[in-house]
């Protein structure tokens, strides 16, 4: 029989209409070796909270979609192994808007618009710059 | 050692996007302002422009901000280095950029960024003003503040003539 442990996984939760502000929930979950972080918030679904919101589509790290902040760093949780204990927040501090807990806007949509981001941030901090 | 990187002065830039021609023509052999690595922008009120490309940060927030782990940094010369077969333009790098340096590539949907030219960088050697140049960023700060001293000291030296001829 395959050794379990338990992680403890910190959740970002926030549902903007209901919530006023975010807010952390940490889940017990116990893994088996090999067992992935998209595996571990399927487990938070299924058996503790079926209320958590998250995506994903090829679960095999073709796409970006289900992509989120592991411990304060980008990563796709399809391809990373939970190994210990683990922070999952959607990328708030890239500047993205939040539809709820994990799922955050997916820029990338449109290409158009993805092709002016850059020019739009760099005349914005040219503009605060030189007091425009 | 601090990096040398592309810095503009925008009291000389003209705006006339030469550098972004240069860039686009070096990499892509097109003259498209969409397929370089430095952007121009403008200012209307008051009016002014500038150009940015890559800065280095030190803490590169590009490449911790790639779920792909697309992005690298060059250990030799600390330039940011992406991996166009790894990208699949998700425009996080884009996003985690304060500078908005990075930019996407229209037609090979990758993110682009300044590799400075092999430490040669062709927009620098372009520069009808001078505006654009090699070098860190003391460097750049100090040539700023000698300049805009000389500019206070002829100033002072006018307003002072023109006060004696009233007198």
């Amino acid at each position: 029989m395959e050794e379990t442990k338990t992680i403890k996984v910190k959740v970002f939760r926030f549902d903007p209409s209901k919530d006023k502000t975010p807010s952390y929930v940490t889940y017990n979950v116990p893994i088996v070796e090999g067992m992935s972080v998209l595996n571990v918030l399927n487990y938070i679904y299924e058996n503790l909270d079926s209320s958590l919101s998250y995506y994903y589509s090829c679960r095999r790290g073709s796409t970006t979609c289900c992509a989120v902040m592991l411990n304060g760093v980008a990563a796709q949780p399809c391809t990373t192994i939970a190994k210990g204990d683990v922070t999952v927040e959607p990328p708030v501090s890239l500047g993205f808007k939040v539809i709820k807990d994990l799922i955050a806007e997916d820029i990338s949509v449109n290409t158009r618009d993805l092709l002016f981001i850059a020019r739009e941030k760099t005349l914005s901090k040219f503009k605060s710059a030189i007091g425009a | 050692m601090e990096p040398k990187f592309v810095i503009c002065d925008n009291a000389l830039c003209i705006g006339c996007q030469l550098c972004e021609s240069a860039c686009s023509a070096v990499k892509e052999k097109s003259f498209n302002p969409h397929f370089s690595r430095i952007h121009v922008v403008h200012s209307r009120q008051p009016p002014s422009s500038m150009a940015i490309a890559c800065c280095l940060c030190e803490d590169h927030p590009c490449v911790k901000a790639c779920p792909k782990k697309a992005l690298s940094v060059n250990e030799k010369t600390g330039v940011v280095q992406i991996d166009s077969d790894i990208c699949v333009a998700c425009g996080w790098c884009i996003a985690s950029c304060e500078w908005g340096a990075l930019s996407l590539h229209p037609i090979t949907n990758s993110a682009i960024v300044c590799d400075l030219c092999n430490g040669d960088p062709e927009c620098v050697k372009l520069c009808p003003k001078e505006a654009l140049s090699f070098s860190t960023m003391n460097d750049a700060v100090q040539k700023t503040q000698t300049e805009a001293s000389k500019k206070l000291i002829m100033d002072i030296y006018r307003s002072s003539r023109a006060d004696k001829k009233k007198s």
